[in-house]
């Protein structure tokens, strides 16, 4: 071998593989070692028939490699699986679980996302491996639970007016909103979102889990709850125009029945149709080969009706088979139908212009005796109705699979939120903000209506006719209807809820309440009590770590676990 | 025993007595004199006559406790707190927007003793409130101290500081200033005119003389940074001491404010308020400069307070911005924001302490006199 001087062999082993078999190298000695020459060009004729390959030939291989870069991207935390074994315990000062009584030199197991065990420290034995992360003096708490969040929602959010009952929040979300990311250090780990947008129906809250970097939607809670507005705001409006506003809220709930029917109708009317098309088929089937006439067509026609007979099957609502049925139907001889139809219209329904003709053409040669009976009709192909999502909202909402959230205000207002759950047999119903709820508690605490407040603070202004609303609370609590205390949808707001037990304490409710009202009680109204709200094994291992007693000012949060995860760490 | 009618009368007339003629002792479990001065168990006790304090602690003589009525609070007892600026509603009043240079109009002239908000801030625990005008002029007017007494407001002090305001609300674009540049002018201009030894004797001029020698205060109000340091540049034009009112970016100048005898009056903050704002007065603290808050009731007064505890300022402190300090900016404090000997009794007990907003308010005196709470029937003690 010369050196600098490569040999062709050597020059071809240079290559990349994909391109020795397209090297074009009149260099290349034809011989054994040169197995691979530049394949004849083959003219167009042949290209039609013939597969041509231009690329190399370990192209798809390269293809599908480079597709597994696009493995889906997870809701869940990323870290999901290698956390998933780890263990940690932490021990503080006092530990407040909510479902039971605050533990002194406390200590939580936590394994993986979830707290394992809680109890005093010495009680409970630290598995071997585990972290311990020493936090003396300190008091823990559960996350703290809004369940009126405007977190990481757009403002134009706010204020759309093309927003209903269908319209998705989690769809709408922003996880770069600066001050929701500030949420999780102020100790709130997971949110309910839903919109305070002017119209009737707000859409569908969403409860996500916040996280110092964004937030991650709740696994089965992307949809939680329906907004209903059921108030007329601030501006005093007459009464009678309220009156009518309310009413018009309680139709929506009528034309539900009919939309059910028009499905069941449907399904109905589809198993019918697949009945009867299989008889008529089955008829002309069995028709055409006693006939034992070759049909004569043109083979894509063949191969259409073919395919769309089994897109039909599949699909349902293409309607351009009747072209070949049309045929197969028609006895031999006859004269095809005047005008052909329109091809693949998937909204109109079959158009019985040829049944007539088929019908008319089977009768005479009708001859057999074991089909006496008239040949069956060609049956009409069932429209499918529009599934509405607004509709399917509330239907959600009567099921109990939804929520249903009202912000009611004023007496009639609650009232008539009252009385549409009660006629309408909503399973949960949920009053935001009930303003004037203080005269008449024990009206919602016979409905079953939990209520969640926000403005517990006093302020000298007369809002919605009510003088004080400090004392709301209180009054709720005492006739026995669950309360929570939320931000309201204000996100400054958000990170002052302990602040806003502490106020409502102030004004005569219990501290035990005022605590359960910010963890363990907007869980349950939210329906998420047995992942989140209080510190008990099986739970997430959401622990807000803060200096002293939650509800006193000079409290400052130390560190925020959310599913075990440490989101926030004070220096 | 004698007849028992001159005991019965004695005792029909408590209430009216305890401002008479006798002394009361009142005692709680924490009484707190001033910020930073704690009375505590057998010591917590102070006696006061004719709605002023006479002695404090240990220092009651013995007769005295003997003979005095006695009531006694469990809970902790704080000065009542001074609201250093408020309109009391009465914006409409308070406001002579056609002439942006009225500094010798007088607030009190606009007083409604009988007011609402008047009475709703004093039944929760605000003894004194400085009826300021509105910031709709340059030189607004002289402020005064108003309180209410359990039947209708009384004036504490005819006329406390001068208030001026450089704030978008003070420019009209139907007068002179229409921009801050106008409103900096007219400021300098006057105050110039004041020093001039041939400048009239009117009454705004003469208030101006006032401010120039340093007996009279004045406050400015001001919102942003650059109206801050238009204030604080005039000010020193003419080395004037100003009050600063609003300060919601103050954060950018807080070093100049040190070690000046600069203090400020915070808006109030809420649960709304940025976080910018919540960690002002800590910063203010820590720069050494006095601050105080205020608001348009009493439980915005102290929730500011219990915020601004929650971001990092110390409870003395946070106790000081609404007792102490608002008083002395008033310029009334020999009479509120401490309880010393010779001041006001004019107290609130708290069933906690009270930056720990789940305390609840269970008395409010003044000048001794027992004022029922918001909500609760009107009692004679």
């Amino acid at each position: 071998m010369n050196p600098g001087k490569i040999s062709p062999a050597e020059r071809l082993a240079q290559l990349p593989k994909g391109l020795r078999n397209n090297v074009s190298d009149r260099s290349l000695p034809l011989g054994p070692q040169a197995k691979y020459t530049n394949p004849p060009m083959p003219s167009i004729s042949q290209a039609r028939g013939k597969r041509f390959r231009r690329s190399p030939r370990s192209f798809p291989l390269y293809l599908l490699a480079s597709c597994l870069w696009l493995v889906p991207a997870k809701a869940q935390e990323p870290e999901a699986d290698h956390n998933h074994d780890r263990q940690f315990a932490i021990r503080v000062g006092t530990l407040h679980p909510v479902s039971g009584p605050a533990i002194e030199s406390g200590i939580i197991l936590v394994e993986g996302h979830r707290i394992s065990k809680i109890g005093k420290q010495g009680e409970v034995d630290i598995p071997e491996g585990a972290q311990i992360i020493d936090l003396p003096g300190t008091h823990a708490y559960p996350g703290f639970v809004d369940a009126m969040s405007g977190a990481f929602l757009q403002t134009r959010e706010l204020k759309n007016s093309s927003v209903d009952g269908g319209t998705r929040i989690v769809d709408g979300l922003n996880p770069y909103d600066q001050i929701s990311l500030g949420l999780v250090q102020a100790g709130v780990t997971t949110a309910h979102v839903s919109n305070r947008s002017e119209g009737i129906w707000r859409g569908l809250g969403t409860i996500l889990r916040p996280r110092s970097t964004g937030f991650d939607p709740m696994a089965g809670k992307e949809e939680a709850g329906l907004g209903l507005r059921m108030t007329s705001g601030k501006a005093p409006r007459h009464i009678l125009t309220r009156k009518k506003q309310l009413q018009a809220i309680g139709k929506s709930f009528e034309a539900l029945e009919a939309y059910k029917e028009a499905f069941t109708k449907h399904e109905e009317a589809s198993e019918e149709y697949d009945e009867k098309f299989a008889a008529y088929l089955k008829y002309h089937a069995t028709k055409k080969d006693d006939e034992a006439e070759p049909e004569k067509k043109k083979s894509d026609e063949g191969e259409a009706t073919d395919k769309q007979r089994r897109g039909r099957r599949g699909a349902g609502r293409r309607g351009g088979g009747r072209r070949g049925e049309g045929r197969r139907g028609r006895p031999e001889g006859k004269k095809p139908p005047a005008k052909q139809p329109k091809p693949e219209d998937e909204e109109k329904a079959a158009k019985p212009e040829e049944k007539p003709e088929a019908k008319g053409e089977n009768k005479p040669a009708d001859s057999k005796d074991e089909q006496a009976e008239k040949a069956p009709e060609r049956p009409k192909f069932p429209k499918a109705p529009k599934k509405d999502p607004a509709k399917e909202a509330l239907l959600a909402v009567q099921d109990g699979t939804l929520r249903l959230r009202i912000e009611a205000h004023r007496p009639d207002e609650i009232r008539a939120a009252i009385s549409l759950a009660r006629t309408q047999k909503i399973q949960h119903t949920v009053l935001e903000f009930a303003t004037a709820a203080g005269a008449f508690p024990e009206e919602l605490a016979d409905a079953g209506i939990p209520v969640l407040l926000s403005a517990v603070d006093a302020s000298s202004a007369r809002i919605y006719g009510v003088e004080d609303r400090t004392t709301l609370a209180a009054q709720l609590t005492e006739a026995g209807v669950p309360i929570a205390f939320t931000s309201g949808g204000s996100n400054r707001r958000s990170q002052h809820l302990p602040m806003l037990a502490a106020i409502a304490c102030g004004h005569g409710l219990s501290e035990e309440i005022a605590l359960r009202a910010i963890t363990l009680t907007p869980a349950e109204i939210l329906g998420i009590a047995d992942q989140v709200g209080s510190l008990a094994a099986g739970k997430f291992a959401d622990i807000v770590i803060s200096s002293g007693p939650l509800l006193q000012s000079d409290s400052r949060i130390l560190r925020v676990f959310s599913g075990g995860d440490l989101q926030f760490e004070a220096n | 025993m004698r007849s028992p009618i001159p005991i019965l009368l004695l005792t029909l007339s408590l209430p009216m007595q305890a401002n008479a003629q006798g002394t009361t002792v009142v005692e709680a479990d924490r009484l707190v004199l001033a910020p930073g001065t704690v009375l505590e168990g057998n010591a917590a006790r102070l006696a006061y006559r004719q709605g002023k304090v006479t002695a404090v602690g240990n220092e009651i003589p013995a007769a005295v406790l003997e003979s005095a009525i006695r009531v006694k609070y469990s809970g902790t007892l704080v000065p009542g707190f001074v609201n250093p600026h408020s309109q009391l509603g009465l914006s409409a009043d308070l406001g002579e927007r056609i002439d942006a240079f009225t500094p010798s109009l007088q607030a009190v002239d606009a007083f409604d003793p009988f007011s609402e908000t008047l009475e709703q801030q004093v039944r929760g625990g605000v003894a004194g409130i400085g009826l300021a005008p509105t910031s709709g002029n340059t030189f607004g007017g002289l402020a005064a101290v108003v309180t209410w007494d359990g039947e209708e407001g009384q004036v504490l002090a005819e006329v406390s500081y001068l208030k001026l305001a450089i704030v978008a609300e003070s420019l009209d674009q139907s007068r002179f200033p229409t921009s801050r540049m106008g409103a900096a002018d007219l400021i300098r201009s006057n105050l110039l005119m004041a020093n001039h030894p041939l400048a009239g004797a009117d009454p705004d001029h003469q208030v101006l003389k006032d401010v120039l020698a340093g007996s009279r205060k004045m406050a400015i109000h001001a919102d942003s940074h650059a109206e801050i340091s238009v204030a604080l540049d005039l000010c020193a034009e003419f080395s004037i001491a100003p009050i600063l009112i609003g300060c919601k970016e103050l954060h950018d100048s807080i070093q100049r404010l040190a070690g000046s005898e600069v203090s400020v009056i915070l808006s109030a903050l809420s649960m709304e308020s940025k976080q910018s704002q919540l960690n002002l007065p800590a910063e203010l603290a820590e720069a050494g400069v006095a601050f105080s808050f205020m608001a348009e009731d009493a439980e915005s007064l102290r929730l500011s307070a219990a915020l601004a505890v929650h971001a990092g300022l110390s409870r003395d402190q946070a106790l000081a911005a609404i007792t102490s300090t608002p008083a002395s900016q008033c310029g009334v404090d020999d009479l509120l924001g401490s309880l010393r000997v010779g001041n006001s009794a004019s107290f609130c007990v708290f069933s906690g302490d009270p930056l720990d907003l789940t305390s609840k308010l269970i008395a409010v005196h003044i000048d001794g006199k027992a004022i029922a709470l918001r909500g609760a029937k009107d009692e004679a003690r």
